[in-house]
Order: structure tokens, then sequence, then C-alpha cells
């Protein structure tokens, strides 16, 4: 014997099929089935593909643009948190990093909704102005990081980073010397 | 050289700064670390050497004694450890045989002793080693004397002055001049009930004893004793004989006191000296020897003094030995004892058959010099001995009844030169057969490599074996690793020996890390050598020590199993400066000597290889101090054949006949430089100025005061930087020390800041940020120095409490770890450590440090430099007397240098100035630390299960 099916289940499939029951209650006033009184005999046309394509690429853009809107905010948010080595400042920076790289890795995954044969090669424009962006972020971690003294550089102030590289050439003469 | 292009070290370097500079001994680490000899020296002379009851009524002696350093001292002669012990006259060291004139130790009244060296008389309890009272004269002192009766010290002075003193006290009881102050008194009798001073005129040749009250002072009668004759000698006498004795070449003369009778005893002119022992009034046992080293002969005979007149009563005979010889009372009888290298006799007073005799189980390291004894008679008739005896090679042991009982090695607190050895340069096998696979191509490089590491495996049992003593070691279970396992495994290079030369000839090796045992001795050919006879110990190779003397003699010694390699000789000028030149290209040594005298050859040894010695020697410049020692010269060298030297010389900084040079320093051997420039708070650098050749050379000028410090190039003989100092004490000593390019040096200011002054200078390439001035030119050459690239100097001066006798700086195998500037203080007794941080020329003068100074590791510079017993002394509670010189050497650990002070004492430790970053301490629990893993293994095993039952059920349950 087949198990019963608990009553939820049969209502669930069978409701899915039911059709709507008749309606013997009118409608509110104002309000109408299948659109507005006004245009209901208007065609609704079906967008053309070339519409598609074009809302595509523009919520592409959208999502391309999104990091730039974030640039001044982040910017100000590295400027203010200050040059000390804090580790509030450490994680902001290493966010700076870390959130970019995540994005830049994902790329295709970002825009794979807005991909289609048609829009491929569009698309590729708003990718690389994505990773500009991205890039762009690096780049203000990267000042940030210099501004912290993390980074070696070969400026006046900042020898000492590469002094551990430097080294006295041996001297060409030997002294032996007893002074007893 | 690997170690200077690891960028690896900086992250070290950085973590070095990062802690704080604080050092310390911990407690747990001191008397385990560190090491100390507590030393007297050499007992000086058998009348200042005695046993003595420390109070009356308590049973048992100890041993007194004054040694050749002027350390008197009690020690327990049970186990020969130090009861007490007291420095007179500030460790003053005087060569031996003046010393025993003007220094001696004597028994006084109710458990006191009384130590007398030059101007000074001291009494001190013979218990505790308090000094009871101390009188200090401006005349020298001839000879004291107790006179137990009237409970007073009597002294006589060497002009005829004599005073009396009140033994409790120290006061003045009576005074007296005898002979108008033109005689020389020599020594002091006391006789029943009158006291007899010894005179003698140099203008009339005349002796004379004259008698006093020793109550009053008063002169009673004064005698004429005989003719004293220009090269005529007092002999020392016991004070409680009625004898003057003294000597001329032929005869040795014995006055009795109060009467003009003078009894002359006829010896050979090669008798070399005598020695007169007594035990009561009314017996002498003299000591003959002669000490040639060929014949030695002694004999001894017994004098009765019965009704004013001298009885030979019996002789030892004659022997062709070094014998020694001593008096004592057993209280049933007196007995003889006479001692050579191999046995002990004991001789009663009727008889010149030995009433017993001891042999030793083994000949006596060395000839015995001399000896006090203590003779018992038992019950049942069979006699003891005790013997305290003096060999020598220096040191002291105590022989009972043929059995040596301990031995103290007092010839170390005589050492004149002192050297570190590393005994893991020895094993170099592996650094050879990774050489060998270094340069052989791939295929028998990986066989090579293969048949090394089944060649290892043979080691694998015995390393097992180890590995779990030591896992039991730490659980605690395991019996307690000897101190020579310890040292044998000495993974962190702790392990050290210090090679000493000392006074009397021999060569000693300790070992750091064994408390200073001695390891192995080696007696070189000469009987006794002083300071100024050592040329050097010189590293010759690994393991290998090359001691040159001043006679010419070379002596080549492993230093590792203490054997002698080789001994040769050159016929060298006492004047020479010895020196080692390696070669460029293969492993080959060679020892030159310099002559004194100027344009004389010099000399090479061994006589071989001319040619790599020629190559060596095209670009070494020789530096020493000149012929006349009014500077310093240098030269260049070209071998010729028969092992001489062509010297040419090449520059010469001769100073002003006024300044006398006080000490010249140069950078140690061992001085890796990490890092060239220093980094400043704001990021940027200030190079050193870095140079292998520096000389400091710091001269003195009695009349004014002043000392003047010259910084050399010792190739070119440029002088680069110099400095004075004015209202300098120039008695006191003036030490410095240089490493890196800094130095530091010391002395005593007479100016208004009166005390001990620090002076440290750096040295850095130039004055501005950034600008490696001539450092970084590829060709350095010493000649290529003008005038504007001198280095930049800066300094600073402190004041520190405490006078200085030795500095010495540590080192580290890389030089990353900071340094740390040593300093001996004889008045604290201390070993202190001052870390280089602090001495640091750049700390701002009058303000408070700004933040890039701050992140320099800056702070505000105070004039005063206070001692911080707590963190800066090594040498903590422990009392180390008479340093000289300190050395330093690095160990296998970046952090730790190991330190060895002598001079008296020998005290060692091992120091980190940067704390111990690359080590675990003491105090970490390994039991813990495994045991905790292991409680967290189990539990994780114990938990999985249940987790994951858990988090199943989870799912499952229906909420």
């Amino acid at each position: 014997m087949a198990p019963t099916q608990p009553a939820w289940v049969i209502d669930l499939k069978s409701s899915a099929n039911r059709s709507r029951p008749p309606s013997t209650v009118a409608d509110p006033p104002g309000y109408s089935t299948g659109g507005s009184s006004k245009k209901s005999h208007k065609q609704i046309t079906p967008p053309t593909q070339a519409e598609t394509d074009d809302l595509k690429v523009k919520k592409a853009w959208e999502v391309a643009l999104a990091p730039a809107k974030s640039l001044p905010m982040n910017m100000i948010m590295m400027y203010m948190s200050g040059n000390t080595l804090q580790i509030f400042s450490i994680m902001m920076t290493a966010m700076l990093f870390m959130n970019p790289l995540k994005a830049l890795t994902t790329v295709g995954n970002t825009f794979s909704k807005f991909d289609g044969e048609s829009t491929h090669g569009r698309l590729f424009v708003v990718k690389l102005a994505y990773i500009g962006l991205q890039i762009l972020t690096i780049v203000i971690g990267i000042w940030k990081v210099n501004a912290m003294g993390l980074l070696p550089s070969y400026s006046r102030t900042t020898r000492s980073d590469w002094l551990a590289w430097e080294h006295a050439p041996v001297p060409l003469e030997i002294s032996v010397s007893n002074f007893r | 050289m690997w170690m200077r292009h690891n960028p690896l070290h900086y992250l070290l370097l950085a973590g070095c700064l990062v802690i704080s500079p604080c050092q310390a001994v911990f407690k747990d680490e001191a008397f385990h670390t560190d090491f100390q000899l507590q030393l007297f020296g050499t007992p000086l002379d058998p009348s200042s050497t005695f046993f003595h009851q420390a109070a009356a009524g308590k049973v048992g002696s100890l041993l007194y004694t004054l040694s050749n350093r002027l350390v008197i001292g009690a020690i327990n002669p049970k186990d020969g450890s130090q009861v007490w012990r007291q420095q007179l006259g500030q460790g003053t060291v005087v060569e031996t045989e003046a010393l025993s004139k003007s220094a001696f130790l004597r028994k006084s009244k109710d458990g006191r002793v009384v130590s007398v060296f030059g101007k000074t008389i001291s009494l001190w309890d013979a218990a505790t080693g308090r000094a009871i009272w101390e009188f200090s004269s401006s005349l020298e002192v001839a000879d004291v004397v107790t006179a137990e009766p009237e409970n007073q010290l009597v002294v006589a002075f060497k002009n005829g002055d004599v005073k009396a003193f009140q033994l409790g006290s120290g006061g003045l009881l009576w005074e007296n001049v005898i002979g108008k102050g033109q005689d020389a008194a020599s020594n002091l009798n006391l006789v029943g009930d009158r006291l007899y001073l010894t005179l003698n005129s140099p203008s009339t040749s005349q002796l004379k004893t004259v008698a006093i009250s020793p109550v009053t002072g008063t002169q009673l009668e004064e005698f004429n004793a005989g003719i004293f004759g220009r090269s005529d000698a007092h002999v020392l006498t016991p004070q409680l004989l009625p004898l003057t004795s003294y000597r001329d070449s032929e005869h040795l003369k014995l006055n009795l006191l109060g009467t003009k009778h003078t009894k002359s005893i006829e010896v050979d002119s090669d008798v070399h000296d005598y020695r007169l022992h007594a035990v009561t009034t009314d017996l002498v046992f003299i000591e003959f020897w002669a000490k040639s080293p060929e014949v030695p002969t002694s004999w001894a005979d017994f004098y009765t003094i019965k009704d004013g007149s001298l009885t030979k009563v019996l002789d030892l005979p004659y022997e062709n030995d070094v014998n020694v010889f001593s008096l004592s009372d057993s209280g049933s009888g007196i007995y003889a004892t006479r001692i050579s290298r191999s046995h002990i006799r004991v001789y009663d007073t009727e008889s010149n058959t030995p009433v017993t005799r001891f042999e030793f189980p083994k000949l006596l390291p060395a000839q015995p010099l001399h000896v006090v004894t203590e003779v018992a008679k038992r019950r049942d008739g069979a006699i003891a001995v005790r013997a305290a005896i003096t060999l020598a090679d220096g040191n002291v042991i105590l022989v009972r009844n043929g059995e040596i009982v301990w031995t103290r090695q007092e010839a170390l607190a005589s050492a004149v030169a002192a050297e570190f050895v590393d005994i893991h340069e020895v094993e170099d096998s592996l650094e050879r057969a990774l050489h060998a696979e270094e340069v052989s191509n791939v295929v028998t490089a990986y066989l090579k490599r293969v048949a090394r590491h089944i060649n290892d495996l043979k080691y694998l049992p015995a390393w097992i074996a180890r590995f779990q003593q030591s896992i039991l070691g730490i659980a605690g279970i395991g019996e307690k690793p000897t101190s020579d396992a310890l040292a044998a495994k000495d993974t962190f290079g702790f392990r050290k020996f210090v090679v000493f030369v000392t006074r009397f000839g021999w060569v000693t090796a300790i070992d750091t890390a064994n408390q200073g045992q001695v390891v192995w001795t080696l007696p070189l050919a000469k009987p006794e050598i002083m300071e100024k006879d050592i040329k050097g110990i010189l590293h010759f190779g690994k393991g290998v020590v090359v001691v040159v003397l001043s006679s010419g003699d070379i002596f080549k010694i492993d230093a590792v199993s203490g054997k002698g390699l080789k001994k040769s000789s050159f016929s060298i000028l006492p004047s020479a400066s010895v020196m080692t030149v390696e070669s460029t290209t293969t492993d080959q040594r060679w020892i030159i000597a310099i002559p004194g005298k100027e344009g004389a050859k010099g000399w090479y040894w061994p006589d071989q290889d001319e040619n790599e010695l020629g190559k060596a020697l095209t670009n070494i410049t020789i530096s020493r101090r000149c012929e006349n020692r009014g500077g310093i010269c240098g030269y260049t060298a070209k071998p010729t054949v028969g092992g001489r030297l062509l010297l040419t010389q090449s520059w010469s900084f001769r100073l002003p006949t006024s300044q006398k040079i006080v000490s010249v320093t140069t950078r140690p051997a061992h001085d890796p430089i990490a890092s060239i420039g220093k980094v400043l708070g704001d990021r940027s650098v200030l190079y050193k100025y870095v140079n292998s050749h520096l000389a400091l050379v710091i001269a003195s000028t009695e009349s004014s005061s002043t000392v003047y410090i010259y910084l050399l190039d010792s190739v070119s003989g440029v002088v680069l930087h110099t400095s004075t100092q004015a209202d300098v004490d120039t008695t006191r000593p003036v030490v410095a020390t240089m490493a890196e390019n800094w130095y530091v040096y010391s002395y005593y200011s007479k100016s208004t800041a009166r005390g001990t002054h620090i002076v440290v200078t750096d040295l850095f390439a130039s004055p501005a940020k950034n600008d490696p001035g001539r450092l970084m030119l590829p060709k350095a050459s010493s000649y290529d120095q003008p005038r504007s690239t001198s280095p930049y100097a800066m300094s600073q001066a402190f004041v520190f409490p405490h006078s200085i006798s030795a500095l010495a700086t540590t080192t580290t195998r890389q030089g990353i770890t900071t340094r740390a500037v040593l300093l001996a203080a004889p008045q604290l007794g201390s070993l202190l450590s001052i870390n280089k941080r602090v001495l640091d020329p750049r700390r701002p003068v009058g303000r408070d440090p700004n933040n890039d100074e701050k992140e320099e590791g800056l702070f505000k510079y105070e004039p005063f430099l206070g001692v911080d017993h707590q963190r800066g002394s090594l040498s903590h509670s422990r009392e180390v007397i008479g340093v000289k010189s300190v050395i330093t050497t690095p160990s296998l650990l970046e952090s730790t240098s190991v330190v060895v002070a002598w001079g008296l004492d020998i005290f060692g430790t091992r120091t980190s100035p940067s704390e111990a970053f690359d080590i675990l301490g003491r105090g970490f629990n390994k039991l813990t630390l495994i045991l905790s893993v292991v409680a967290v293994g189990f539990g994780t095993l114990f938990m999985r299960p249940m987790v994951r039952k858990k988090q199943i059920n989870q799912r499952w349950t229906v909420n």
C-alpha cells in the first residue's frame, strides 16, 4: 500500500494545477483583472533583443562603477585613521587590499548575469573599467601603506629600508699589529 | 661571507631593538652559568704561612698564608676551602723577590694575626678575617713582635724607630728612636723580658743589637754583634729564638742576643740560601740548599742553644735533590719533616734516620718550594703528618701521610697572559666533507652525501640513547647528567678553554663550561716567567696556540688535549714584537717577530713556504711600538732565506718626549659589523665609519696631568681623530676598549667633577644623513683617505661612581646583538655591564628627546652614570678581586657572549646584552609543555566522537 500523504502535501500538489475558483463575488470597485481598463486594449510588445542588451549593459555599467562611489569615502577614512600602526588602521588598510583582490578574482562571476552572446563584446569595456577602479582602490591602499611607513622606497628620507643590502667593501690592505 | 648578506639578520636586529635593553643575571642562572676561582695567590714565604688555631680553645687549626699577590687569608686544611681573605695594598703588583722583604704575616695573641705590607700594619681577627685596627706610617716596617705579657704589639721601623701599640685598641703606648735614625733595623726578637732590636750602620759596617724594655721602651743595653759588610744580608730568624743571624758569601753567622758571642758556620759558596726554623727557644733547625738546576743539593742541621753557646747536635744527610724542610712540635716531641718530589720523611731530634716515611703515589707535579707541617704522634706510636706544600708550579697541595687531600690552583692568580680557545673549531671534518661536496659535480656530491649519511648511521643508537636520557631528564626521573656529559653536549658553544701562562712558567687551561676546572697544565722549560717575558699567546690554526717567550722559545701547544706539539726557538731580541700572519690561499700560518732595533732584520717561523708568506705579506702592514716605545711604527716586510724578514718602515707616529704611551687598543680580532649604518627615527641612515685598521693610542703627561687620545689608521699611519683630557690623575689606570665604530675610555679626573669619567666616542662616515661618504667606494684603501673624509666623531662623557681597572666589550657571532661595555670595579669587587645604548653620544643633552629620537631609542643625557646593581652586575653576590683584564668571545648563540675576567680571581660567565632572545631560559618548563600537548591530543581523541554524535543528533532531532 502506498503511504498516505499528509493532507498538506495533497493540497499543495493539487492547488498548483487548480484553476482559480470561479468568483461569485464581484470585484471591488476600481479593481480590474488583466490590466487597466484604459490600456486593456493596447498591445504589449515584448522588448526586443537590442533593448534587453542595452539594459543589461546599462546595469553592468552600474555594477562596474559602484567601486568609484566608495573611493572618496575610502580616501577620507584612510586619511582620518592616521599613520600609526594600530589595530584599526591596520585592519582597514588590509580591507582596502582584500576587497578589491577578492573582486578581481570574481570579475567573470560578477558580470555573468549580464553576459550573453550579444553583450559579450560590449561588456569587455565595462569589465575593464571595473578592474581599473578596483586597482585604483588598491593604489589608495598602497598610498596608505607607504604613508604608514611600511613600504620600502628609495626616497631620501627612507634610506634605511635598503640598509640590509648595503655593505662596506672588503678593504684592500690587512693590518697585523702587536702593541705590547 | 654568508653572514654579511642575509637580510634575515635585520629581522633579528629588529627583534633586539624591540626588547628592552635591560639585562640581568637571573636567580636560577647565578652560580650555574657562572663560575669563580677564589684564589689567594702562591704563598710567599714559609715564615708567613702557618697552621694556627683560629681561637683559643678551638680544636683544629686553619692554614694561614700571605701570598705573592698580597692576599692574606685562612684556608680550611680539611678540604682546601677559603675561610676568609683580605687584600693588602689595593692590588699592587710587586715582583715576588722584592715582596718577601716588605710583606709578612705573623701570629699574634688571642686568635689574631698581624700583617705588614710596606708601611702599613694591620691586625686581623683570625677566625673571621675582620680588621681590628690598622696603622699606616710614613716609614717602612722592619719587623713586628707581639709581647704577650704586656698585651702589646711592638713594631720596629726601618730607621730604628720602635713603637708599641696596645693589642686591643691599637693605641700608641710608647715610642723610642734607637740609633738616631741613621741605622737600618732588621729584626726584632723577644727574649725573656727583653726586646732585642738588630741594627746595622752602613757607615761603620757594624752590626749591633739593642736591648729594650717592653714596658717603657727605654734602651737598656747595646751590644756589638760583629762586622756587617756591604754585601752581607740578614737572614730571617724566628722571633722566639734568642738569635740574630746574617750571612756573607761564605758564612752563616748567628749572634746570641745579649752577648757578643757570634758563631760562624762555614758553608759552600754555592749554597743558595738558608732557612732557620724553630719551635722552642733552645733548638735551631737550619735548612740549607743549593738550587743550581744541574745539581740541586739540600741538607739540614740541628743546633741547641745552651748556656750561651750554640752546639750542633745532629745533621740530616746531603741529598742531590730538591728537598724542603719544616719543623713542628707535636706536643710530645719535635719533628723535622723533609719533603721531596717523591716522598715525605719525618725525623726526630735524636737520629738522622727517619722515624717514618711516606711515598707519594706518584711524583708531585712540580718540585716543592716550601712547606709547613703538623706532625702528630698517636697513642699507638704511629706518626701522622699533614703538610701544606707550595710547589714550583705555584699551586698549593695538602698532603696527609703521603696522600694528596686537595690541590688549590693558586698559580692562576699569577697569570700573565690569557687567551680563549674554541674547542669547536677543531671538529672540522664535517666542514671539510661539506666543502668537498660543494666543489665536486652533482653525481659524485650526491654519492658522497649518501655515503656520509650511511656512515653517520652508526651514531644512531648512541643518539637514541641520549635522546631517551634527555627526555627522562626533562621528566626529572633520569639520573642527573654529570658535568662531563654536560660539557660534551655543548649545543650552544658555551664551552671554551681559557689558556693561561703563569708567572711560574706553566701553561694551564680551564674549561668555562665546567665551573672553571683545570683541563690540562703543561710546564714551559723556564722556571720563572715575568709578565714582560711573555711575547704572547697566539692562535695558530684550529685549537692550536703558540706561546712565545722573550728568550725566543716557541711552544706550539694543542690547546684541546694540552699536548706540547713542537718546541722551537729563534734568536729573538728581548724587545721584539711577535704576531701571526695567515696565508691568503691556504690555512698556513707563520709567526713573525719584529726586532726592537730599527733597521734590523726580522724572523719568521716556521721557516718554510717562503713564497706563500711573501704573497701573504704583500698587502699586510705590520705595526707595533717604535724602538724607544715613544710612538707607533708601521712596516712592510719581505721574507728572505733563512727565516729572516726584510723590514721597511712605511710610517711612524711619534709622540713628544713628554708624552708616555699608556695603552694601545685595537678592534677585537672577531668584530663583525652587522649593519654599516645607524637607522634614525625618520628612517634615514647615519653611516658608521667602518675601518678594520683602527688603533687607539692613549698617552699621558704626568707633569701637566693631561691625557691625549689619538686614533690612528694602522695601515697608513694617518691620525684620524685626536682629543685631550685635562686634570687627569695619571697615576691611576687609564683603560680603553674599542669595537665596531666606537671606543670607550675611562680615567680619574681631578677637576671639579672629581671621580672616574667614562668617555664614549662614536665614529660616523659623515655628519649628514644618508651620506655614506667614502665608505661605499668599491676599492677601500687606507691610503685613499683625504683629510676631509676623516670620521665624524661624537663624544659624551659620564661620571662614574667607582674606579675602573679594566674595560672590555662583549662580542657575538654576527655582531647583531647590542654590545655591552664590561667594567671591572676593584673597590666593589664586581664585574659590571653597561649597555652600549646607554653609552650613546647621540643622547639629547639638556632636553627631552623628540619623537624621532624616541623612536631611535635615545633618552635624555644624564651626566651621572649610576650602577644598577640588580641589572648591571654580572658577578652578582660574588666578590671578584684583582681583575686585571676581561676577555670575551662569541658563543654559537647570537645573543650570548662568553666572558672571563682574570688577574687574581678568575671569574667566568656568559652575558646576553639584548636578553637571551634565541634560547629558552632555565625557568621554561618543558615538562608542562609536553604534558599539555599530550593532554590536548588526548582530549581531541575523546571529544571527536562525542562532538560528531552531538552534531548528527542536532540535525535529526525534531524540535
